[in-house]
């Protein structure tokens, strides 16, 4: 008997945690809007195309943004995450510079004269060279890409905590341009045949600085032309010369491979995983890449 | 609860049944669970041969051909396989004559402190469950996807053994089963991944001619690949302590060379693998023994299922 009551004791137990854990998962607050005040210092600040992207959505990217007497950026975003929001939980965010870009950053709290929460961010302008890439499949496929980007200055002793790791997704299907990338210290996997990007799936470098691991570019170790941009490791057709760029067109084969090759490295020769890649891509033809600077 | 006890159910039938790790025509089908958004249905077939077949680290000592068909299933984290093999080989016949009343079989097994034979060929059932969980490689380092797999095997093995003085023939239905379970492991030295395999089988074989059973305890490393050309190589090295052949402690070293090759257009792939293989046992000591396989594997089937909403 006693036993019974503590069947049901525990199974009542249970059922109650559990719909307590279905109630709060369940919750969706609205997006909270939030004013985001942005400082651009060195030479970036009179750039004119200025695209924030909050929380490494690249696919929703705020382009609106204003610039007052004092220089600073305005603009607002709807901060949609789950759990805790901004001013409780700062907002990681980076922006595009028509040419270049920076580091992510967290937002501090302030206070603007209405008493409102403003996020503010300051940003230092990286005046490296960005490319241009433009991923474009024929016919039209799902297509996803993240792109990371470390910490400015990690496990220096000029590290800032307020620098944080970019993880920064997007997903597009036929033809998109992912802006000012920066070689080789962002690392950036294209996803061909996903529908959502995810950083902890494979995917096929962009660019690759490891003579071992097969990407779409590199740089140019030969004497005569150290530094230029040229077709990868692993990839064996020719890129060919565009006015400030390079252009590789691949078709599905060629992309299958690097990617299994990629695996290899694991010591692992995985059929199933070649045939997923195979099923995956199997409407695509080809897919054209090209990588350029402004 | 029902999940909890369906999975005691079937280690118990395991215990009691059994199987055989890998044999060297079962290719690779580790599958990143990231790599796939929806659960995946793969049907694979093998089809090949080996000089000096060797099954679980026991000498067939004969050529063998191969045919095994499999049907995988991903789903989210979850790996499940059920696989069919074929061992195609010349039957031996067995002949016995009754020594102080105890069958003495022809030909003679090996002794229990040797190297037992690997079991005759026939079919054999493998049921697998793995799971794949990511480990944390560490601040710098990316996650690393490793999967933990049960394996189950069981192997008919019928026999006709005529006796020398009746020339009369009896039938022995006799089986092999094993249980194996093996972990992926991972961790880094001097810079560079290890990356390999903890393996754990027992094989338990009786109603036969040469009723053995072997424990064994193996650890699989496995090396980067490489390309060359068209072509992947890559290299693996097992160590393992088998109970069973009257010497304890590491008895068997066994690298393995393999070259793979994708053909895009008819999505077959090619594997050459040459694996030798040094045992020791208490009866003769280290022996050396050499084999190489050649195989195609090819999956007709392949569905990939989408989530609602893709």
């Amino acid at each position: 008997m006693s036993s019974r009551l503590f069947t049901l004791t525990v199974g009542l137990i249970t059922l109650t945690a559990l719909s307590s854990i279905q109630v709060v998962a369940g919750q969706s607050r609205p997006p909270r809007p939030v004013v985001v005040k942005i400082e651009l210092t060195g030479r970036c600040e009179l750039v004119r195309n200025i695209t924030v992207v909050f929380e490494g959505d690249e696919e929703h990217t705020i382009t609106r943004i204003r610039r007052d007497s004092d220089g600073y950026l305005w603009t607002d975003w709807l901060d949609s995450r789950n759990g805790t929001r901004f001013p409780d939980e700062p907002i990681c965010a980076s922006l595009r510079l028509d040419g270049t870009r920076t580091y992510c950053r967290l937002s501090q709290p302030q206070k603007n004269d209405r008493d409102e929460d403003v996020a503010f961010f300051s940003f230092d302008c990286d005046e490296r060279q960005a490319w241009q890439v433009t991923i474009d499949a024929h016919p039209s496929i799902d297509v996803s890409y993240v792109r990371e980007l470390r910490r400015h200055l990690e496990k220096t002793d000029h590290s800032d905590p307020l620098d944080c790791p970019c993880s920064e997704k997007a997903h597009f299907e036929k033809r998109r341009t992912i802006p000012d990338l920066v070689f080789p210290s962002e690392k950036v996997l294209l996803q061909l045949g996903a529908w959502q990007p995810d950083s902890e799936a494979p995917g096929l470098l962009i660019f690759s600085e490891d003579p071992k691991v097969p990407g779409l570019f590199a740089f140019s170790s030969d004497t005569k032309t150290r530094g230029q941009l040229v077709a990868g490791p692993g990839i064996r057709k020719p890129a060919k010369n565009v006015d400030k760029g390079l252009s590789i067109t691949l078709e599905r084969r060629e992309i299958i491979r690097p990617l299994f090759v990629q695996r290899s490295k694991s010591g692992d020769f995985s059929s199933p995983a070649i045939d997923i890649d195979e099923e995956a891509l199997s409407k695509l033809t080809y897919v054209d890449v090209t990588a350029v600077v402004k | 609860m029902r999940a909890l006890m369906f999975g005691m159910i079937i280690l118990c039938i395991c215990a009691t049944a059994a199987a055989q790790q890998r044999p060297i025509f079962d290719p690779d089908d580790f599958v990143n669970p990231h790599q796939h958004s929806g659960p995946v249905f793969i049907t694979r077939l093998v089809v090949g041969g080996a000089s000096g077949f060797i099954d679980d680290f026991r000498p067939f000592h004969q050529n063998t051909g191969f045919l095994q068909i499999g049907n995988s299933l991903y789903w989210g984290h979850v790996q499940i396989d059920y696989k069919h093999s074929e061992e195609l080989a010349k039957d031996t016949p067995v002949s016995a004559c009754l020594c102080n009343g105890k069958p003495v079989y022809f030909p003679t097994p090996p002794s229990p402190d040797s190297v037992p034979a690997a079991p005759p060929p026939g079919r054999k059932e493998t049921v697998q469950f793995a799971w794949y969980h990511a480990a944390t490689g560490g601040p710098e380092q990316p996650r690393v996807m490793l999967r933990y797999r049960l394996t189950l095997s069981w192997q008919p093995i019928d026999t006709d053994v005529t006796s020398i003085a009746t020339g009369e023939t009896s039938h022995l239905s006799g089986r092999e089963r094993s249980i194996g379970l093996d972990a992926d492991t991972y961790f880094r030295i001097g810079g560079y991944d290890v990356r390999g395999s903890l393996i754990y089988a027992r094989s338990v074989r009786n109603g036969t001619t040469d009723d053995r059973s072997q424990n064994e305890l193996a650890y699989m490393s496995r090396f980067p690949g490489r390309a060359l050309g068209p072509i992947l190589v890559r290299a693996t090295l097992t160590l393992a302590g088998v109970t069973g052949r009257g010497a304890s402690g590491l008895n068997v070293v066994n690298p393995a060379f393999e070259a793979f090759w994708h053909d895009p257009k008819t999505r077959m792939n090619l594997h050459l693998v040459w694996s030798p293989l040094a045992a020791r046992s208490g009866a003769e000591g280290w022996q050396n023994f050499h084999q190489i396989a050649f195989f195609v594997d090819y999956a007709p089937y392949v569905k990939l299922f989408r989530r609602t909403g893709q």
